[in-house]
């Protein structure tokens, strides 16, 4: 069944780049959500279902619990932590769209060029596993990176835990069940956190522009010394 | 067993104080009976290692105790400890200063919970045998910790948690790559990342080498050593001491423990490269923060950097081989911290402000939290008999002319810094402070707990002094 994995990772790095290139919050999320969903899926497409059967328990709870939670709930929570903020666009992004792409695409080619030349892939994995993998935790480091707003810093950071899942699963490394599910269950809580931050920042700020929190820096407070200090003398 | 039911533990206290609905007395309670029930059963590991058998094999596979885990779960027990005692006056003093200035802050109910999960987390960290659950438990400790950050509500608060949670996360995910490339480099088997067969496995050394990069970066991120340690001055000025207490302390030597395991398995081949690898990022940390010690404005974050510099004293001792000396390090690094930040905490009730510059005569203010805040910053800045300058001292010895000289050099600017910034605030005229007589005496009392660590600190220090001395004329005659 390896041909229903390369056809869901050629998906995964097409949606990864229409995610660097797109500055609507919704189609984002949107987007994130496909992403999740067919991380779950994928681990049913990587079982040898011609030699093993029908796939165990634990794949299968790994496969359905991973579905629901970064297909369904964690695009939720980003949804409603996107009404409660009131954002619809990211504008002005610290990157524009067209170069993003330019740079997540030659990255991207660096990541197939050193794979295929290295030739370390382990045997019986899908060729494209590993530079998918690194494509989308380079295309989500990018998006926490060049973005403004909290709420597409979170985006990228689902994206780059994705890549890292993408990896694991696409390199057939066994982490247990146990690890898995505390994976799942760390990226759960870890956004539901994030959401209510976005929430309290949304209010005590008005706005969720991640960049402008910058009061906590060693040199604006020298300077907002100065400034003190002069207003006084004055 | 006791390892299982000190994980459980603190989970059932956060149950009870879940029930216990909006009742701050229980809370502290709580908290109190699960630290003294926590400490009495990392003293029995020591005490009585056998009673930790008698479980399925299955569950020794991904959690088990050895020496390591056993004295940073002591670390953790103990701070978790004097946290929860100092929690006791402190709790409710500060909920009455908020409620009278009309500030926001956190309910005590959440606080304990975080407290309580922050708990079970890094015991969980402490005992883990498998690399996949150690991942698992260390991103718990940062989902615990982080909402404790926004104890008080404020703009800057938020900033820090924001900061904190984003970047440990990012970092924590890399030390996921990592561990997976790990469990890849020891040939992909079943059971890939348990690390009693991974360290009696053969361990491809290309692998490894990648797999150690991003581990190092990612539990790096959580230690604080620097090119990564852009959210701990953040965190440490903004959340209450109780917190930075047990972050500074205990959580940095988890986080230490998590790559101190990945080294234990490293390929002969590669253990050179490793440990350079430590040795440049413990002088990389050191260096940066003995910069921003010297120009600090804030004492709170002063300590935070002073946690970044020791964690980078104790990846080169480390490294060099003295794992002995990097312990005690790690242990007396933890306690003197505890009594910081409590005294810090103390001299912001009282004086209002996190600002060096806006606080003089302390000495004038509150007495015994101005000589206990001066006195600890000079046995952490390594003045004997304090412990920490018998590590420092086998340190220097250890690393060679050149390596010595460097670090002693930044060590000497780091207590330049400490001293002068210490001194600015305890002597001079006395500030304008605002608060209350009563409430000065008050603060007076909350020195107890720092004062006792302190007592602790320099008789343990004076007793190992007296005894390597000992032990040096031993040789000479």
């Amino acid at each position: 069944m390896t041909h229903i994995s390369e056809i869901i990772l050629a998906v995964l790095l097409l949606i990864d780049l229409a995610l660097v290139a797109s500055s609507r919050m919704l189609h984002c999320i949107h987007l994130a959500a496909l992403h999740g969903l067919l991380i779950g899926l994928f681990p049913l497409a990587m079982w040898d279902f011609q030699h093993n059967g029908i796939p165990t328990l634990g794949v299968l709870l790994v496969a359905l619990i991973g579905g629901v939670i970064k297909g369904a709930l964690l695009p939720r929570l980003l949804r409603h932590a996107m009404d409660h903020a009131k954002v619809r666009r990211e504008l002005e992004p610290l990157v524009g769209y067209a170069g993003s792409l330019a740079i997540v695409l030659a990255l991207s080619a660096l990541a197939f060029y050193l794979w295929i030349r290295t030739g370390v892939a382990p045997a019986g994995t899908p060729v494209l596993a590993a530079p998918v993998a690194f494509t989308t935790m380079i295309s989500g480091l990018f998006i926490v990176m060049a973005r403004k707003k909290a709420l597409t810093q979170v985006v990228g950071f689902l994206i780059f835990e994705n890549g890292i899942t993408v990896f694991g699963l696409g390199m057939a490394v066994e982490c247990g069940l146990l690890v898995e599910l505390g994976i799942l269950l760390d990226v759960l809580v870890l956004v539901f956190v994030m959401g209510i931050a976005m929430f309290h920042i949304s209010r005590e700020f008005s706005h969720i522009d991640a960049n402008e929190l910058t009061h906590l820096n060693e040199l604006d407070e020298d300077e907002a010394d100065d400034s003190g200090e002069s207003e006084v003398k004055a | 067993m006791i390892t299982l039911l000190l994980i459980f533990l603190p989970l059932a206290g956060l149950l009870a104080v879940w029930g216990a609905g909006d009742r701050l007395k229980v809370h502290v309670w709580v908290i109190n009976i699960t630290a003294v029930l926590h400490c009495l059963g990392s003293a029995l590991l020591w005490i009585m290692p056998e009673w930790d058998d008698g479980l399925p094999e299955k569950i020794y596979s991904l959690v088990g105790q050895d020496v390591l885990s056993r004295t940073v779960l002591s670390v953790i027990s103990l701070l978790f400890l004097l946290s929860g005692l100092q929690t006791i006056k402190y709790f409710p003093m500060v909920r009455q200063k908020f409620l009278e200035n009309a500030e926001k802050f956190l309910s005590p109910q959440l606080v304990a919970i975080c407290l309580l999960g922050f708990l079970s987390s890094m015991t969980l960290v402490a005992a883990s045998r498998n690399f996949g659950l150690l991942w698992v438990a260390m991103e718990a400790t940062t989902l615990a910790s982080a909402p404790l950050i926004i104890f008080r509500r404020s703009g800057n608060s938020l900033e820090a948690m924001w900061k904190y949670i984003l970047l440990c996360s990012i970092g924590i995910g890399f030390a996921l790559f990592g561990t997976m490339l790990l469990a890849i480099a020891g040939g992909n088997s079943h059971g890939g990342m348990d690390m009693l067969l991974l360290a009696n496995s053969n361990i491809h050394p290309a692998w490894y080498k990648a797999a150690f990069v991003f581990m190092l970066a990612g539990y790096g991120t959580k230690m604080g050593l620097a090119p990564f340690q852009a959210w701990m001055p953040d965190a440490y000025s903004e959340a209450p001491g109780v917190l930075s207490v047990l972050s500074s302390g205990a959580l940095l030597a988890c986080s230490f423990l998590g790559i101190v395991r990945v080294l234990a398995v490293a390929p002969a081949e590669v253990q050179n490269f490793c440990n350079n690898l430590l040795i440049i990022l413990g002088i990389f940390s050191l260096a940066m923060a003995a910069f921003f010690i010297i120009r600090q404005q804030d004492y709170k974050r002063m300590l935070a950097y002073s946690s970044m510099e020791h964690m980078g004293l104790v990846s080169i001792l480390w490294a060099l081989g003295y794992e002995w000396a990097a312990l005690l390090h790690i242990a007396a690094h933890a306690l003197l911290k505890v009594v910081l930040f409590m005294a810090a905490d103390n001299i912001q009730l009282a004086c209002g402000t996190q600002r060096i510059s806006s606080i003089s005569g302390l000495l004038g203010i509150s007495r015994r939290n101005a000589i206990t805040y001066l006195l600890a910053l000079l046995l952490l800045c390594g003045m004997p008999p304090s412990p920490l300058f018998i590590t420092e001292m086998v340190l220097v010895k250890a690393a060679g002319p050149v390596l010595g000289a460097v670090v002693l050099l930044l060590l000497f600017v780091v207590f330049a810094g400490m001293t002068y910034h210490a001194m600015r605030m305890i002597m001079g005229e006395r500030c304008s402070c605002p608060a209350s007589a009563l409430e000065l005496l008050k603060l007076e009392k909350l020195t107890f707990i720092p004062m006792l660590v302190l007592v602790f600190v320099l008789i343990a220090g004076v007793g190992m002094l007296l005894g390597a001395i000992l032990n040096e004329m031993g040789t000479v005659f």
